[in-house]
């Protein structure tokens, strides 16, 4: 898993204002803050994550001879992923 | 075929189109940087925004309740280091990342500690030297936290 080089190529990003108010949906004090320096470490997870599922659901699919990822390559790299994240 | 204005849409389906739109691009990207060009279908990709939406929203759980245990109520860097804890790399790049923005933010927070400065002690200069700069701001952070 080289992620450190990978990760940073994809220029392609999750929108932070997005993370953050998903985040405040959750949140069930009303006292509850995050900073913005904080929305940026999750959303830097966030990025690995999408990273991650996408580049092993195209390895499952490459391995099964298609150029087209379908959702049963996606199916098949979930368990695994969320035991990673 | 009446297709719904996005303003007409709520809050929570506008923010989940976001999410989709940002994992549609990142995916072709993906795809599209291997040495075989790959691409996804549309419900493969649904299905990974699917799976991001409800792992933010378990973040953010995770996150108010990491922060209360630690007796603050201002989600930090370390809640986020003790989410990504059983993933050794995730774990290293975010601790890479959290001490990044702290020294880059430290230019940042000399330009708002100007202003703050400027703010406090009207008559003093606020071309201080760089000691004296941060000493302020170490103060301005205790009175945030108040």
């Amino acid at each position: 898993m080289n992620a450190k080089d990978t990760v940073s190529n994809i220029t392609a990003s999750v929108r932070l204002e997005a993370i953050k108010h998903i985040l405040k949906q959750q949140f069930k004090d009303p006292k509850t803050r995050i900073g913005d320096d904080t929305v940026r470490l999750v959303g830097e997870v966030v990025q690995v994550l999408i990273i991650e599922a996408a580049a092993r659901s195209c390895n499952q699919a490459l391995l099964a001879g298609l150029s087209v990822v379908e959702m049963e390559h996606v199916e098949r790299v979930l368990p695994k992923l969320l035991l990673d994240f | 075929m009446a297709f719904p204005h996005f303003d007409s849409l709520s809050e929570t389906d506008k923010l989940k189109l976001t999410v989709l739109c940002d994992v549609k691009k990142i995916c072709n990207e993906v795809g599209s940087g291997l040495s075989q060009r790959v691409s996804f279908e549309k419900q493969a990709v649904e299905l990974i925004a699917e799976m991001v939406w409800r792992k933010v929203q378990d973040y953010g759980t995770d996150l108010e309740l990491f922060a209360r245990h630690a007796k603050h109520t201002t989600i930090n860097a370390d809640d986020v280091r003790l989410l990504v804890r059983k993933n050794e790399c995730l774990k290293d790049r975010i601790k890479r990342i959290s001490e990044d923005l702290n020294s880059a933010s430290s230019s940042k927070k000399r330009k708002k500690d100007k202003e703050l400065d400027i703010d406090l002690e009207a008559g003093s200069s606020n071309s201080g030297t760089d000691n004296n700069l941060i000493g302020n701001f170490d103060m301005m952070d205790d009175l945030l936290d108040d």
